[in-house]
């Protein structure tokens, strides 16, 4: 009865960790003049950012802001961004900054990490680049310690935060959901993206919050340094070494990203915990979680513990 | 963080240049070293009773009484806060003598009303002056905000660069050297938060739910200086 795994609403969670890496990070708030434009903005900011492997960053909303915890007291969305160096994360968040903010109608960006150049000396450039398309009509101005570029647009200005704080975050948390059929693994998938959109300091920046393309370590094509992890493809179950069990033919992993290892394990517990409560008898057979042997990464949660 | 509370004692008949009350020439002095500095031909504690404190935020000095004699009161103030409960003399926040800027950051905050020449040449921070002030406001100024929420003095503005000015009514200005006004929104308000007294919130208020009018200038020295008041006003 020993190495019997956790059932969590009668859904087995087998004994395995998430292994997950240093990242650098940064949170921004952007602000509309009403709730519609302020989320077009974050969604065109967080546009084709799944992965580093090929975006760059791993960027999504965060969660949606009340008013009276946005800097101008608008309709507004945190997003967090995360990078595998400062440089990419300082090249990617002025570029989408320019191209999906400055250009979306009523919007405003602010940094979303409290603390100037004394608490966070690595900074991100947002005003600091975008003041330039003013044109010399640009306009600083200074306010308890926080820099605002005002930058004339065609409804009027833009405001916009001089830089932003650069931090360390943690990149690749994740669990997976095994079951027989898409239907049944999608409706704990969603319950658990749910259950978990509105966590303070974690994204789940993939499709729906889902992958369905885990990936391994490594490839049979040299240049490759990820390919599919077979082991979980339902189509490979009788040619590789597989990890599926003979009536699992689906397999979906909830990959995330945040601010620190506790932010990161809290989301884990409460996205299985929803999954497992909405997939029960519906189709979800078992919850398990993707690493590489605990050789690449620092940051290893393990599923019993993190779901004590 | 300190708070030095400087209490006048009796309001002097004559000019003082008031610049030596600057934090960083506090900063690190006993009380009996505070009493002991210049201010002017005398000494500090000549005219002021002072106290000492400790507080959680920045450095403030809170001057207590009718400055009105006390000029260049903040003229080197670069972080924290003046806190003027009363009136303050002639160039609060301006430059001295020679030099090319006046404050640099920071806040001063005068309760009742200013001087001419408030803000001349100053390069940043915020003047908040809860009563009037008087001619020549903002003149040459650099950069920074200053908000009025009482009259305006006459020739104000002249040679304004860059920075804002805010006041409760569009004052009458120089003719052809600003732009005429607009009418606009200024969401810039809503990041600046006025200092925790009804006069200053009420005031700040109207910038900041409102649209304002506003006008740029001072074109006869290329300058993009901005004058900002209610629409309402």
């Amino acid at each position: 009865m020993k190495n019997d795994p956790m059932l969590v609403h009668g859904v087995p969670i087998e004994p395995e960790f998430a292994e997950a890496f240093d990242m650098k990070a940064t949170r921004v708030i952007v602000t509309g003049h009403d709730r519609q434009w302020a989320l077009d903005g974050a969604t065109a900011m967080t546009g084709f950012g799944t992965s580093v492997i090929a975006c760059g960053v791993e960027i999504a909303i965060e969660r949606e802001l009340g008013r009276d915890e946005t800097p101008d007291g608008r309709p507004g969305f945190a997003i967090l961004a995360f990078a595998v160096s400062g440089s990419e994360l300082e090249k990617q968040i002025p570029r989408r900054a320019g191209q999906c903010i400055l250009t979306c109608p009523t919007s405003a960006l602010y940094a979303g990490i409290p603390g100037n150049k004394s608490l966070h000396p690595k900074r991100v450039a947002l005003g600091k680049m975008i003041r330039y398309f003013g044109d010399g009509h640009q306009i600083s101005k200074v306010t308890e310690g926080r820099r605002f570029w005002r930058v004339p647009v065609m409804d009027g200005e833009f405001v916009c935060e001089h830089d932003v704080g650069r931090v360390d975050g943690i990149g690749g948390g994740n669990f997976l959901l095994l079951g027989e059929s898409i239907e049944g693994v999608t409706i704990a998938c969603r319950a658990a993206i749910e259950a978990m959109k509105n966590l303070p300091d974690v994204i789940t920046p993939f499709p729906g919050g889902a992958a369905r393309s885990g990936s391994k370590v490594g490839s049979k094509y040299a240049k490759l340094f990820a390919s599919t992890n077979d082991a979980f493809c339902p189509t490979l179950k009788t040619s590789v070494d597989t990890l599926l069990r003979d009536d699992e033919n689906v397999a979906l992993e909830i990959v995330i990203d945040g601010m620190s290892f506790d932010a990161i394990a809290h989301s884990i517990k409460v996205g299985i915990t929803a999954a497992c409560k909405a997939g029960s008898g519906k189709g979800l057979s078992r919850v398990t979680a993707g690493n590489y042997g605990g050789k690449l990464g620092k940051h290893h949660f393990h599923l019993a513990k993190v779901m004590q | 963080m300190t708070t030095w509370t400087l209490r006048l004692k009796q309001s002097p008949e004559f000019a003082i240049d008031g610049s030596s009350i600057d934090a960083r020439e506090l900063a690190g002095k006993s009380k009996s070293m505070i009493e002991s500095m210049k201010i002017g031909a005398d000494c500090l504690g000549d005219w002021f009773d002072v106290v000492i404190g400790d507080r959680g935020e920045g450095d403030r000095i809170e001057l207590i009484g009718d400055l009105s004699n006390f000029h260049h009161i903040g003229a080197n103030h670069q972080r924290g806060e003046i806190h003027v409960d009363g009136n303050v003399g002639d160039f609060v926040g301006a430059a001295v003598g020679g030099r090319r800027l006046g404050m640099t950051g920071g806040r001063i905050v005068v309760v009742g009303n200013a001087g001419p020449y408030a803000g001349h040449r100053m390069r940043r921070g915020e003047i908040w002056i809860g009563g009037d002030c008087g001619r020549l406001a903002a003149a040459h100024m650099v950069a920074g905000s200053i908000m009025v929420a009482g009259q305006v003095g006459a020739d104000s503005f002249v040679g304004m660069q860059r920075g804002s000015f805010f006041a409760s009514r569009l004052p009458k200005l120089a003719s052809g050297r600003f732009t005429r006004p607009l009418e606009s929104f200024y969401l810039l308000a809503s990041l600046i938060r006025p200092p925790k007294t009804e006069v200053f919130e009420s005031f700040w208020k109207q910038f900041r739910i409102t649209p304002v009018i506003s006008v740029r200038g001072d074109r006869a020295v290329g300058g993009q200086g901005e004058i900002v008041a209610p629409a309402a006003g």
